[in-house]
């Protein structure tokens, strides 16, 4: 009976991150508007957005290799696939052992196939928006996945859902986390990172030669990646105190299953808010910066070797 | 005029006895008529010995009048008045000597006379075509009198865009070019970059301008009358349109000697501060756009809205006043509207305090800190001009060196800044706008009764200078009257024009990420760079339409 | 007029198409975006590219230099779209319709392209003025969209 519950949990999270992941993104250009004076775009304009471009046509530059045009949908597979493999405040019964490292695959693997995609399409600009999201992506996943290493070594699992389930309130795994979440922001590309596509420098850098539908898939991608890093982290932070607090009961997976879903929209929003008072860096200095947050999970991994 | 100009004359008369032919004094200034041949030894003494700060060129057709064809060289005596040389040759052999290589900042303008006029300049560095379009046949000149203002020519090639896009320099490392551009809406100045670069730096930069070459000078010579001209000298810049029509105003007025009415003169001094304003504030929004800083675009922007409805309520329209003519200005600023004026300006004061305040933090003076220096001694060779020059630390402006309007009694000060980078140019932007809000309010307070207007006799070939300091530098404008209630040559010259060629110093060596800003701090234009355009691909041979269907075909390779 | 409801309608990406204007439309449009009138509110978006775009905003009266470039702008669009001819250069090429170097508006561009490039003119709507204020561009762009319907009928003058 529980089992089938947290199969529903699961599933229904996957559905809410995939229909609210673009929601969101509305409410943070809504909150963008209001902090600049303005009324701002409706709600759901995202979901507008897309269905319209669903509806265009697609221009394909003869320049353009095979990968461009498969790209895109490759990278919104992969994001879609990581949606159910999370935690969802409920223990995932779909999850295997060796999902973390699956989900740290699809993670890395959508925004890497997205950027190689874009310079498939033989585009100046592109290829720069390339080189700096794959300087970005180097930076990036090393912190994850040495944030991910953390929790691996303090559990000895490679199943997310036993990873959490294990810890309690141990120091390494909320180091781990909160390196995670900043490295989320970085990742999801705001500004001020926002230099892959940095329209007034290489007008929409990876995005340049996509038009139509595979616009639409790259967007999509894009937005759900921001959802699925948000709720990693999230999942590595706070779920092993949520379920330390709510148990796994049917009640209490269910309050941590809303706690947590909330709790990843507010950070999706704060982090849209914060966007709205930055300017764009360069990207020297957002590799410095990247470079100097790899002290947390270094930190964090030196705890959890030791047991803390 | 002349008695000011004495010791110059003196001095001249002294070193160039075999090459002066004579003196004469022009509206505006004083004009010295050399020999062709002699004419790069005066120029570079004027300029490297008299230090007098080179303004434009410009080629004239005269043979109507003399059978010649003429080129002056304007230079601007600071607190005197313009100095133009002229030297003429006959039109069977259009050939004068080059004065590029003594006066660097000679070169667009000698180009374009050369593209214009068919005047061949002798040793000139870089004798290319400059105005005209690629496809544009050659041995047509359109400011020659024989030809006709609306005569399109066909095409003498097939019309290409002249781009290469990467260029591979063996292995993995490679420069390619990224084109930049190509519109950009002044007189002269539509850009179309490209830059050279390697990584994220910037090695070279190439230009290719004049997309927005319409022809005004030559509609304003063969099409219009006097009073008609300031109005599409107003449609040369739809930012700083009113600084051009008022320029164009005070050389026909200083040529035909006419006095114009003080009151005229302080509405034109008022509306002149406001359109700076605006022009300046639409400035910082576009620069915190490039930098990424949405917001302070928008606040910037919607502070700005304030004065584009005081200039609405002072002139009757948002943009593209219209109320300059020879001899004052069309529309008299009513006593009730001075009491909201004064309202709105310290508001505008107001919120800019705040918002300059919120800008200049560490975050965003670390973007734009020695990026894009530009040397002292190099702004002066390339004659550049307004913030861009007053940010090089060179304390110029013509409303102190060659006071026009009510400015001689204005009090205000020059914004000076010293390092050269796009920083100080920011900062200078930032001072004159609330200098110019402080003008603003004196004039508010003081401005004088009486008629705004007067009448006026026109009188053929008399020359005329007039400048005018437009929010990007100095605005000039050479005419000559002609017949028929018309001008018979109407000089025109924007200060990006001056301001372009320091670009190349300015951007070497900058990271790709900071070449925007760069291109901006001189002012050309905010949109410009937001208009970045990929010329390849656009070609319609060069793109599938294709739905997703056959995409599968696309893979297979059909 | 039947109200036109393209598929852009609740999403309209705009791109922004300079072809040798003075400035003054183009900083209108811009002012179009601020605060003061905010256009996102429709869910416009100012775009870089063309390939995103779903509305141009021309204006100027399309220099002889540019004119090629406009050509291959206009190529590059992903179908549908429409176009905003902004300005009375955009309409009718305003005070330089017969200069040498400019080819006279957006009507005499649609002609050569029809005829060279077998290029079939999108929905268009005219906004003239010099310039015009941002809220008959707004008016404009709601006419494109078949937010409103419009308000003027097309009469064709001829002599008796």
């Amino acid at each position: 009976m529980l089992s089938i519950l947290y199969v529903i949990l699961t599933i229904l999270g996957s559905i809410i991150g995939f229909t609210v992941a673009p929601l969101v993104d509305g409410i943070e250009r809504k909150i963008r508007a209001k902090i600049q004076n303005r009324i701002g775009p409706p709600l759901i304009q995202t979901w507008l957005d897309i269905a319209k471009l669903l509806r265009k046509e697609s221009l394909i530059p003869r320049t353009a290799k095979a990968l461009f045009i498969i790209a895109p949908a490759i990278a919104l597979a992969m994001n879609i696939a990581a949606l159910p493999l999370l935690y969802y405040g409920a223990p995932n019964v779909l999850g295997f052992y060796g999902d973390i490292i699956l989900i740290l695959y699809l993670v890395v693997g959508s925004s890497l196939i997205l950027s190689l995609g874009a310079a498939a399409s033989g585009n100046p600009y592109a290829t720069i928006g390339f080189s700096r999201k794959i300087s970005l992506l180097i930076a990036c996943e090393l912190v994850v996945a040495l944030s991910i290493a953390t929790a691996i070594l303090k559990t000895g699992s490679l199943s997310l859902t036993e990873v959490i389930l294990r810890t309690g309130i141990a120091p390494s795994m909320i180091i781990a986390g909160i390196a995670l979440l900043i490295v989320t922001y970085i990742e999801s590309l705001r500004l001020p990172f926002e230099l892959t596509e940095a329209k007034p420098e290489i007008m929409g850098g990876i995005f340049v030669e996509y038009s139509g539908r595979l616009l639409a898939f790259a967007e999509l991608s894009h937005i759900l990646h921001r959802f699925v890093m948000t709720l990693l982290s999230l999942d590595i932070l706070i779920a092993p105190l949520l379920k330390l607090v709510f148990g796994v009961s049917i009640m209490g997976v269910l309050m941590s299953f809303i706690i947590l879903m909330l709790i990843s929209i507010l950070v999706l929003i704060v982090y849209g808010a914060i966007e709205s008072l930055c300017g764009r860096t360069r990207i020297d200095r957002a590799l410095i910066f990247t470079a100097r947050l790899m002290i947390l999970p270094i930190i964090s991994l030196i705890l959890a070797s030791i047991g803390v | 005029m002349e008695a000011k100009f004495s010791s110059i004359i003196e001095e001249l008369e002294n070193i160039f006895k075999n090459c002066i032919i004579g003196f004469k004094e022009i509206g505006g200034g004083l004009l010295t008529e050399v020999k062709a041949e002699c004419l790069p030894e005066v120029a570079s003494y004027v300029f490297n010995n008299l230090r007098m700060y080179y303004s434009t060129s410009s080629g004239s057709d005269e043979r109507s009048i003399d059978g010649k064809f003429a080129v002056y060289h304007v230079f601007s005596a600071d607190g005197i008045g313009f100095f133009v040389l002229k030297a003429s040759v006959p039109a069977t052999k259009p050939c004068i000597p080059s004065i590029t290589s003594k006066v660097p900042g000679a070169n667009w303008a000698e180009r374009e006379a050369m593209d214009m006029f068919g005047i061949t300049f002798i040793n000139h560095p870089e004798p290319k075509r400059l105005v005209l379009p690629d496809d544009w046949p050659k041995n047509l000149h359109p400011l020659r009198k024989d030809f006709e203002y609306s005569y399109r020519p066909s095409s003498s090639s097939e019309p290409t865009i002249s781009t290469s896009i990467d260029i591979y320099v063996g292995g993995t490392e490679y420069a390619s070019t990224l084109p930049l551009g190509p519109y950009h809406p002044a007189l002269h100045e539509p850009e179309y970059f490209e830059l050279l670069i390697k990584g994220e730096e910037v090695i070279d930069v190439k230009y290719r301008g004049f997309h927005v070459h319409r022809g005004i000078e030559k509609i304003g010579e063969s099409k219009l009358t006097y009073n008609q001209v300031p109005f599409i000298a107003e449609r040369i810049c739809g930012i700083c349109g009113f600084a051009h029509s008022s320029s164009y105003c005070i050389a026909i007025e200083r040529a035909l000697k006419i006095d114009v009415p003080e009151r005229a003169q302080y509405i034109r001094s008022l509306i002149l501060e406001i359109e700076r304003i605006h022009s300046h504030l639409l400035w910082v929004g576009v620069a915190c756009h490039l930098l990424g800083f949405e917001t302070g675009f928008m606040q910037s922007w919607r502070i700005r809205e304030h004065v584009m409805e005081l200039a609405e309520l002072l002139t009757g329209s948002r943009k593209t006043y219209g109320i300059n003519i020879p001899g004052g200005v069309r529309r008299d600023i009513l006593e009730p509207y001075i009491d909201r004026a004064k309202k709105v300006i310290k508001l505008v004061e107001d919120e800019f305090k705040v918002l300059r305040d919120k800008l200049l933090v560490p975050e965003v003076k670390v973007r734009l800190k020695e990026i894009g220096y530009l040397p002292k001694e190099d702004a002066r060779k390339l004659a550049v001009l307004g913030p861009t020059m007053r940010g090089s630390g060179i304390a110029r402006d013509v409303r102190k060196d060659q006071p026009y309007c009510a400015y001689r009694d204005l009090d205000f000060r020059i914004a000076v800044y010293d390092e050269g980078d796009n920083l100080s140019r920011t900062l200078v932007r930032i001072d004159e706008i609330l200098e110019s809000i402080n003008i603003v309010k004196q004039i508010l307070d003081n401005l004088p009764s009486g008629p705004i207007r007067t009448e006026f006799e026109p009188k053929p070939y008399r020359i005329g200078v007039g400048a005018a300091e437009a929010p990007r530098g100095e605005v000039f404008h050479l005419l000559i009257t002609g017949e028929r209630n018309r001008l018979y040559r109407w000089r025109v010259r924007a200060p990006t024009y001056n301001n372009i060629p320091a670009l190349k110093i300015m951007l070497r060596g900058v990271p790709l990420a900071d070449a925007p800003i760069t291109i901006a701090s001189i002012d050309p234009c905010f949109s410009c760079t937001d208009r970045c355009i990929l010329i390849k691909d656009l070609d319609h041979n060069y793109v599938k339409r294709t739905s997703l269907l056959s995409f599968r075909k696309f893979i297979k390779g059909d | 007029m039947a109200r036109i409801n393209p598929p852009f309608k609740k999403s309209p990406w705009i791109f922004h198409l300079n072809t040798g204007g003075c400035n003054a439309c183009d900083i209108e449009i811009l002012d179009a975006l601020t605060p003061y009138h905010d256009v996102e509110r429709f869910g416009m978006k100012l775009v870089g590219t063309p390939r995103h775009a779903d509305v141009i905003l021309l204006t100027g009266p399309i220099t002889r230099e540019s004119k090629i470039k406009v050509i291959r702008t206009l190529l590059a669009v992903p179908r549908p779209f429409a176009v905003l001819a902004i300005g009375s250069c955009a309409v009718g090429g305003g005070i330089w319709f017969d200069s040498y170097a400019t080819i006279g508006g957006l009507p005499n561009l649609y002609e050569e392209m029809r005829h060279k490039y077998n290029f079939e003119p999108p929905p268009t709507i005219y906004i003239p003025g010099c310039p015009p204020r941002p809220e008959a561009i707004i008016f404009g762009a709601a006419q494109a969209l078949g937010i409103l319907k419009k308000k003027v009928k097309r009469e064709v003058y001829k002599e008796d």
